[in-house]
């Protein structure tokens, strides 16, 4: 085999046409359901220790479900045509059923949420005036609870998270799929391109679930529970261990079968990826993170430590993920058709797909979450005191 | 490159300051407070009303589902599907616009440049369409000014676009000069364009004696 | 191929030989379906690039994105190969960065939308914008594209690109406003070699007596691509 090209050649018409907004799409999404499922956990499974945290990753996953479309407006050359998904379905496409799977799950979340506040809603509709009858509209018109209506709410919230669980996996796995679809790319057209965008899906979720329950806790002033804790660093370990794992493999996989197209990914990971695979996702985003959680499950550490470490490793967990996304989407595209080449590409500052939209896309759903959490979050919860 | 590792760098100490403030104090406080339903004036004691808002909800959650559908049927572009899954009115679309590149036959067109063309037809170039030398005419079928200009303005260049000696470029195919070499073996001015010994059409030589200049040259 | 002659003999009935000519252009309309055949001859290219401008003049392509563009395949006597395309060709080739001692042979590829039998593109596109037209060429509806891009990753030819001025995919239909009139595509139509060869009902047998002799094959075709773009005696390393 030939480890030093022999020519530098792509088409005339490549270029990276899917940059920081799809990068982005696959992220955010990722988030979604991660938190999601993060959530559900406590409720399909009725694993009490992550109950706390419920209602805080619900909350985050819609407000990243909310704008989890707003990174392929900004990258859709057409964004006045983009109900043309929904209208003319082209069912061959593994793109078009997003439309679809987006609606139903962003319907199940809100449901869902809408089941989980209801008390809180009912009571705050008995107040007078506009708040009231803006409570009263929420609730639809049912502004009295039962013992046997919240036990009916409960039950129709286990329901959906069961559904949910599976749905958010179809939801992330199908953004994966989008990318395997492309046949003739093999960074991507892997079968196991999905099932890692599942596993990593999970680890930004549980992370981002770890920071956020650690900053609700601090807003609110109350303690984290630390079972709570280190069931969700339990299950992070786990998904970070088979996420990594299923990375390399693949990774090893194109290795060991040398075919031309091996010679310029290799190019790739020495050279423009260098830095963002084997530096971001796997050094710093995966390794030290894996050992520091390891550390704060197999050697006992006060709980002060474990809340840090896990805190701490969860920004780098976001990091690697997000990386890994880099990696996967301008990876796939930096090679070329040609497998003779590698693009150089720089990200562009301003503009539509540039870095400061990519920013402010990435705030949205965190801005949108500091406004619904001061508006969901900060009351007492409220429920039958026997249960 | 060093750009990606001072973000990458950056980004850990980032989170690492952010922890490190973070957990300055610890979090106090109990377990999460609940408020208790019993006693409140929304508390129903009655159960019948056990599931009256899921009723409602699923209500509205199949209108809007119908609504959605019923509104797609009426957006769904007009001809979409006729032919297949697609606008079938795209195809005619496609096929309306203008073709901007004419033939050699239309040039001669009610016999505007019958000349030209039998006289290209004497000379190996008898294959070449006119636009290939000539460009797209104005761009247009209708003839603009642009075209009388396109014809006279033909520098050597064009010539050399074919016939230029290049790598990779089929001897068998096409005659290739290399353009100093030429000048030196027919000894002409470097101000003498192509078409000054090679008639431009019927590619005879206008200069009789140029040929035998090779041999005065030696 | 098969496929698109079987389709040509039950469709196609009209018996009028399509001279290229204008006297056709008022023959031939849009509706009635032709089969279309287009060759490409490598050893005939002279790099004259006449093709690539006259396909950006003829379909308002925008700069730096190519419809159809030239390919130079340098073959060493060591086995290796160099390729360039300078800007699509219209940059000018000059000569490659070899000894030309080590030359064993040099070609210029033409490339051009393969329009696949077995499309990719097709399959991918959400929207049912990229769709295959009742001859078998696949077009793009710049009306109704969401301009997603996922076709242009999609084609393994490198064939798409976004049109921003259209705000559309956009690339090579054969000049289907040119073909469907009877006349040859643009690049055809300035082609001085005859290196681009193009047939309309049959009007070229030479097409279909070379593809019948198994002369010629598809880009690429271990990729199940099916293109219907033959290309005639291409070396084994062109992709
Ligand atoms: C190989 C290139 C080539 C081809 C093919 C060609 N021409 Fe020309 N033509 C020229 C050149 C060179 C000139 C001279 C331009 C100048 O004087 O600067 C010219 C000049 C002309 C002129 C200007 C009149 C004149 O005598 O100066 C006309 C008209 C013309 N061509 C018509 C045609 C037509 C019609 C065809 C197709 C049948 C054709 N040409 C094909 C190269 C070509
Ligand atoms: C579009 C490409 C093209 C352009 C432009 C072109 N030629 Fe040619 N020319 C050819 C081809 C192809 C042949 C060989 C035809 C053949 O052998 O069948 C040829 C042949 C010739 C020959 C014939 C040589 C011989 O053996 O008799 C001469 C002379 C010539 N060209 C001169 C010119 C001049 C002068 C111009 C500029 C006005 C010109 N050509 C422009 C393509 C071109
Ligand atoms: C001073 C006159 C003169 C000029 C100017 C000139 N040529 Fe020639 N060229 C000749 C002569 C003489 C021949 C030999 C013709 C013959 O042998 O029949 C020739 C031959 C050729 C041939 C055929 C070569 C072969 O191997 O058959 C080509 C092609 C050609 N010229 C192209 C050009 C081009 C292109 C230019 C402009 C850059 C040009 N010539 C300018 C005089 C000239």
């Amino acid at each position: 085999m030939e480890t030093i090209l022999q020519t530098y050649y792509f088409y005339p018409n490549e270029t990276v046409v899917w940059s920081l907004m799809i990068v982005l799409y696959p992220f955010i999404s990722g988030m979604v359901a991660g938190t999601f499922i993060t959530g559900a956990l406590s409720k399909a499974f009725g694993i009490a220790y992550l109950e706390p945290i419920f209602k805080p990753a619900l909350v985050a996953s819609v407000s990243f479900l909310c704008f989890a479309t707003l990174p392929l407006m900004l990258h859709l050359e057409q964004p006045t045509r983009a109900a043309y998904i929904f209208i003319t379905p082209h069912l061959t496409s593994a793109m078009s059923g997003f439309g679809y799977i987006y609606m139903g799950f962003l319907v199940l979340v809100i449901v869902m949420i809408w089941y989980a506040f209801r008390p809180n809603f009912v009571a705050k509709a008995s107040s007078g005036g506009l708040k009231g009858v803006f409570y009263k509209l929420i609730c639809l018109g049912v502004t009295k609870i039962s013992k046997a209506s919240y036990e009916h709410d409960q039950k129709v919230i286990k329901a959906l998270a069961v559904i949910g669980i599976p749905f958010a996996c179809i939801l992330t796995g199908y953004v994966g799929f989008v990318f395997a679809a492309v046949k003739t790319n093999m960074w991507w057209s892997s079968a196991l391109t999905p099932v890692v965008f599942i596993l990593s899906a999970m680890v930004c979720g549980l992370a981002f679930t770890i920071i956020l329950y650690h900053v609700h806790a601090k807003l609110t002033k109350t303690a984290v529970s630390s079972d709570c804790v280190r069931g969700l660093v339990r299950y992070l370990w786990g998904f970070l261990l088979f996420a990594i794992t299923l990375e390399l493999l693949e990774l090893l996989h194109l290795a060991y079968y040398e075919t031309d197209y091996w010679s310029i990914i290799r190019e790739m990971l020495e050279g423009n990826l260098a830095m963002s695979y084997w530096g971001a996702q796997v050094v710093v985003g995966g390794v030290i993170p894996l050992l520091l959680l390891s550390y704060i499950l197999f050697v006992n550490v006060s709980e002060r430590t474990r809340s840090m470490l896990a805190y701490f490793s969860s920004f780098l967990l976001i990091l690697q993920v997000f990386s890994m996304r880099w990696n996967v989407v301008i990876g796939g595209q930096l090679l070329s058709k040609t497998y003779l080449g590698v693009q150089e590409w720089n990200l562009e500052i301003g503009g539509r797909e540039g870095l400061v939209a990519g920013v402010m896309v990435v705030l949205a759903p965190v801005v949108l979450l500091a406004i619904l959490r001061k508006w969901l979050l900060t009351d007492p919860e409220v429920r039958p005191g026997s249960i | 490159m060093d750009a990606a590792w001072a973000i990458l760098m950056g980004l850990t100490i980032a989170s690492s300051i952010v922890t490190y403030y973070f957990f300055r104090p610890v979090g106090e406080g109990g377990p999460p407070k609940f408020v208790s339903l019993e006693g409140k004036d929304f508390y129903d004691r009655d159960a019948s009303i056990a599931s009256s808002h899921t009723k409602r909800l699923v209500l509205i959650i199949v209108v809007l589902i119908v609504l959605a559908f019923a509104v797609k049927g009426f957006l769904v572009p007009k001809s979409f599907g006729q032919d297949g899954f697609y606008r079938a009115d795209a195809l005619v679309e496609s096929s309306d616009r203008e073709p901007r590149h004419m033939t050699s036959e239309s040039c001669g067109n009610g016999s505007c440049h019958k000349y030209e063309i039998d006289d290209l037809a004497l000379g190996l170039h008898f294959k070449i369409s006119c636009i290939s030398c000539h460009g797209a005419m104005g761009h247009s079928r209708t003839y603009g000014d642009v075209h009388a200009e396109d014809a006279t303005t033909m520098q050597n260049g064009t010539c050399l676009e074919c016939h230029q000696k290049l790598t990779g470029r089929p001897a068998n195919v096409v005659p290739q000069v290399d353009m100093a070499a030429h000048q030196r073996e027919y000894a002409y001015e470097s101000g003498e364009g192509c078409i000054d010994c090679h008639s431009k059409h019927n590619l005879m030589l206008i200069d009789e004696n140029a040929a035998d200049r090779k041999e005065g040259g030696q | 191929m098969t496929e698109l002659s079987r389709r040509s003999f039950i469709v196609t009935t009209s018996a009028a030989a399509m001279s290229c000519g204008l006297a056709s252009y008022a023959l031939a309309g849009a509706g009635e379906e032709h089969t279309y055949e287009f060759m490409v001859d490598p050893s005939k290219c002279i790099g004259c690039i006449h093709c690539v401008k006259a396909c950006i003049l003829e379909n308002d392509v925008p700069e730096h994105n190519f419809r159809t563009w030239i390919e130079r395949y340098t073959f060493k006597k060591d086995q290796t190969f160099i390729v360039e395309s300078p800007n699509g060709g219209l940059d000018g080739f000059g000569e490659p960065d070899v000894d030309p001692k080590d030359i064993k042979k040099a070609v210029f590829i033409p490339k051009l939308c393969n329009q696949c039998d077995n499309t990719p593109c097709l399959q991918v596109c959400p929207v049912g914008a990229t769709y295959m037209g009742p001859e078998g060429l696949i077009h793009i509806d710049s009306e109704h594209c969401i301009g997603c891009g996922y076709c242009i990753q999609s084609c393994p030819y490198g064939a798409r690109f976004y049109n921003h001025e259209t705000g559309a995919a956009d690339k090579c239909d054969w000049c289907y406003h040119r073909i469907s009139k009877g006349m040859v595509p643009a690049c055809v139509e300035v082609c001085p070699t005859e290196a681009r060869r193009f047939s309309i009902d049959g009007s070229d047998p030479l097409i279909a007596s070379e593809k019948n002799e198994g002369n010629t094959r598809g880009l690429r075709q271990s990729i199940g691509t099916e293109p219907k773009l033959a290309y005639l005696g291409l070396e084994e390393k062109v992709r």
